[in-house]
């Protein structure tokens, strides 16, 4: 059910009408991947803060990890649509152009936080400590936002949201970790 | 003991220690920052999960002191390595690029976002109209009729004589018949004053000179007093024959207007179609060329010849004989010779020109801006202006202007603009103006752009940036001055101050123009530190169209500025507000002129095609540039990878071969028909050849 779900967004997302007077298909569906990769990276990136402010009754409370695997699906059809297109065809590429340096780097920490994301593969490759690699998704958020704005294909008010976006969840995640410093952190208690 | 919670500070130990790492990497970029963070985080991870550290203990009271003290080291090397940062990461310049592109976005876009209030511009609208929909220039301005010529897209023609000048931004309102709801978007529109350029020798004394942004002929007698002579919409061309007559060719009228001398009395004005673009007298006639159709008109007493050309001209020259013209093309910088009815190819001659006349030896005197790739040259091209003689059909010889110090150091004869009947030279680039039988004298005017003797010893001066004409005696001294200005704001002082900038020679040698020939392209391919040679662009009507340069290596205009200071050497004069004075003029230039004109079916059947053939998509409207940028082996598979290739907006393509990144198609029909193979091009394949020709009057008239 959830992967036939997933299957019908994904055919939505690619397809294409073939007139399109003013813009290339491949062009529609690089952009329109990639966007949806970016904003359920977001989406799960507020589910904890709404988490926090409605607390259990929130019904998509639960649903970080799915948003998180949603994302990685996502990136992976826009990195396909981008090799099929042609536009890497040389690999070097990622490396000297900047847009697609950040691109790439984000979908390395993406796909591999998607990974880890699995008990089972957390378990086959004994990493005891694999919280604190998604502590990564903030700065893999910024590399996405880097992407989107060198890109030559977006509006900038979708650049401009995202980046609000990114930067608002930032704060809260920065205030909130002052405030349990400030709370409860690191000054001993009375024994 | 109390549990104590760690995870705060070993956060920010990691975001230091990652700071530090980041230092060791060669490129500062945002990827290494987050590449080091990753590092340090799999590397703490690991010496955890191997119990490293498990016991370590950091009360509040010592961490925050803590990363107070590595805070310092962290933040100075951040600020040391910050400006790389802007730069590796292309975030330098992004807001522009922003701006540019957020002008091609949702709602109603217009382009050209400036405009003049000299000339009459085509403002293209990406919106949904209905036919009768206006157009107004602010709440109070004139109403604009408004053509709608294909799906989301209208264009309205602005004459500012009819419609009236606007000042500063002004906002656009776009009424339908439907709903007069009305949608805006602001241009900015830039004041013109008098710019004198041309100065061409009376047979009996004086000159005659003209001002294209006023409307002007400027009438220099003996004694070097003026008089301002209203014509017709921007004259851009004047010409004298023998005594008695002087002609002058508009940029907006169809007619050749004639003045008899001296009193400079109107004649009849001869109608020869419109396209005018140049005129010429000698041997007792006149020359006149026209594009769209491509003609030249020789009109002699008693005799009327019209010549079909198989070419877009540009300039025409005396040949020295009623039947002999020599003609400069457009679209690629050779001179042809016209002989009674035959046409005949000549050599190269590498550039655009800047001015030319006959010799006393019957010889054609041309001013070139040379400047050929040198391979030992690094990856810079080497500029020479240089002065080429003609005779007959041979090259009798070349000679360079400029004058070079033994360090390198070019010092004067940059920018030959105008060349005067009787020799007299005027530098625009070295503000020297050259004398027969005195030598170069520096000029008392920047920038001069011409020079004519006007008898008794006596030159004037033309000077379109210091809006003036000045009377110069033989030793230098200043008998006159004339200023041609009203007052000015601080906005059309810059643009002045730009327009120098422009044409002002560096220590190489080269100026803006010296490539960007009347802020044109050169027709030619430059180096200019991409490590191969890519054709050079107009820079006309590029305002709101960042980032710039075939790579879209500059992120706005300002760049010209940084190209000139480091790989051309520099400028001897020192200007704090170059970069912005440069930016103000190029950003103030209108677009090139179409080469044809269509009517509204014709607009409304050549978008068809344009949008059949999938250009929109890249070309998007109303600046016919999405400001994207895509790899080079979309569109040419061959090419190595590696490189971005910046969308050129289509407005004036006619007029600016060489096309393709590396200038491989010289003419527009080339493109598609002999270096698109595979379609890659978009979907001119699918095109009709009725389709396809419509296409082509299309691009030609954009």
């Amino acid at each position: 059910m959830k992967v036939g779900a997933l299957l019908v967004l994904a055919g939505f997302i690619l397809w294409v009408p073939e007139e399109l007077p003013w813009v290339s298909a491949a062009v529609v569906r690089i952009t329109r991947t990639g966007w949806a990769a970016a904003w359920l990276l977001m989406l799960s990136l507020s589910v904890s803060p709404f988490g926090r402010m409605l607390g259990k009754s929130w019904p998509l409370a639960r649903w970080r990890r799915r948003f998180g695997l949603g994302a990685c699906l996502m990136l992976g059809l826009h990195i396909g649509c981008v090799l099929r297109a042609g536009w890497v065809s040389d690999w070097l590429e990622l490396l000297t152009e900047p847009s697609l340096r950040s691109g790439a780097s984000a979908g390395l920490v993406l796909l591999l936080l998607g990974l880890t994301s699995y008990p089972s593969v957390v378990r086959g490759l004994r990493l005891g400590h694999w919280k604190l690699l998604h502590r990564s998704v903030y700065p893999a958020g910024l590399l996405v936002l880097h992407h989107v704005a060198l890109s030559g294909h977006v509006e900038p008010r979708w650049v401009y949201a995202l980046g609000g976006v990114l930067g608002s969840l930032l704060l809260w995640r920065i205030g909130d970790a002052l405030i349990r410093v400030r709370g409860t952190g690191c000054r001993p208690r009375s024994p | 003991m109390a549990e104590q919670r760690p995870r705060s500070w070993l956060q920010s130990g990691l975001l230091l220690a990652a700071g530090c790492v980041w230092g060791l990497f060669g490129l500062p970029t945002v990827s290494s920052l987050v590449w080091a963070y990753l590092a340090v985080v799999g590397v703490a991870g690991l010496l955890r999960g191997r119990g490293v550290g498990r016991g370590i203990v950091l009360p509040w009271d010592l961490a925050l002191p803590l990363v107070v003290v590595l805070a310092g080291p962290l933040i100075w090397g951040l600020e040391r390595r910050a400006s790389d940062l802007w730069i590796h990461s292309q975030l330098e310049g992004l807001g522009t690029v922003y701006r540019d592109r957020g002008l091609g976005t949702g709602g109603v876009s217009v382009h050209p976002i400036v405009i003049r209030d000299d000339r009459p511009q085509v403002l293209w609208l990406r919106a949904e109209v209905e036919e009768g929909c206006t157009l107004r220039l602010g709440p109070s301005g004139a109403v604009i009729s408004v053509l709608r010529v294909g799906p989301q897209l209208s264009r309205a023609v602005y004459d500012p004589r009819e419609h009236g000048s606007a000042s500063g931004h002004v906002e656009l309102e776009l009424a339908c018949r439907s709903d007069f709801e009305p949608t805006g978007r602001s241009v900015r529109s830039v004041r013109t004053g008098p710019r004198p350029t041309q100065l061409v020798e009376l047979p009996g004394g004086g000159a005659i000179g003209l001002s294209e942004e006023t409307d002007e002929l400027l009438w220099l007698d003996v004694q070097g007093s003026l008089r301002r002579v209203p014509t017709a919409d921007a004259p851009m061309k004047v010409a004298v024959l023998g005594d008695s007559v002087v002609a002058v060719v508009h940029r907006f009228a169809p007619e050749l207007h004639r003045f008899s001398l001296p009193d400079l009395e109107p004649l009849p004005a001869v109608a020869l179609g419109p396209g005018l673009v140049d005129v010429a007298a000698g041997s007792g006639c006149l020359a006149a060329v026209a594009r769209s159709p491509n003609r030249l008109h020789v009109q002699c007493p008693g005799v009327d010849r019209v010549l079909d050309l198989g070419f877009v001209p540009r300039r025409v020259f005396p040949g020295g004989s009623r039947e002999r013209w020599y003609l400069e093309a457009e679209t690629a910088p050779r001179l042809h010779r016209v002989e009674g009815d035959q046409i005949r190819v000549l050599a190269p001659i590498g550039r655009p020109s800047y001015a030319a006349r006959l010799d006393a030896e019957g010889c054609l005197q041309l001013f070139v801006p040379d400047h050929r790739p040198r391979l030992d040259a690094g990856p810079n091209h080497h500029v020479e202006d240089q002065q080429i003689v003609l005779c007959g059909d041979r090259v009798a010889r070349t000679e360079p202007t400029f004058i070079r110090k033994a360090s390198g150091e070019v010092v004067g004869g940059v920018g030959p603009h105008a060349i005067s009947r009787s020799g007299a030279v005027a530098y625009t680039g070295s503000d020297e103006i050259e004398l027969p039988g005195v030598g170069r004298l520096p000029s008392p005017l920047p920038s001069p752009r011409s020079v004519a003797a006007i008898g008794g010893g006596r030159w004037a001066v033309a000077s379109a940036v210091a809006g003036a004409i000045a009377v110069v005696r033989s030793g230098g001294e200043v008998d006159r001055r004339h200023e041609l200005g009203v007052a000015e704001g601080p906005e059309q002082a810059q643009v002045r101050r730009g327009e120098r900038a422009f044409y002002e020679g560096t220590r190489g040698g080269a100026a803006c123009e010296t490539c960007h020939v009347d802020a044109d392209g050169d027709r030619s391919l430059h180096d200019i530190g991409h490590g191969y040679p890519r054709p050079t662009l107009s820079v006309r009507g590029v305002a709101g169209t960042a980032p710039y340069l075939r790579v879209a290596s500059y992120p706005d205009l300002s760049g010209l500025e940084h190209f000139a200071a480091t790989l051309l050497g520099g400028y001897s004069r020192s200007s704090e507000t170059r970069a912005a004075d440069l930016v103000a003029y190029v950003e103030s230039l209108p677009a090139p002129e179409p080469v044809r004109r269509l009517d509204a079916e014709g607009w409304r059947a050549g978008y068809a095609a344009f949008l059949d053939a999938g250009c929109a998509s890249c070309h998007a409207p109303p600046a016919f540039t999405d400001r994207a940028q895509y790899p080079q082996p979309l569109l040419f598979p061959e090419q190595p990878s590696g490189v971005l290739l910046d969308t050129p907006s289509l407005i004036g393509v006619a007029s600016t071969p060489p096309y393709l990144y590396d200038g491989r198609a010289e003419s527009l029909r080339s493109i598609f028909f002999e270096h698109d193979p595979a379609g890659r091009h978009g979907a001119f394949a699918r095109l009709s050849p009725a389709a396809r020709e419509r296409l082509f009057d299309f691009l030609e008239a954009l």
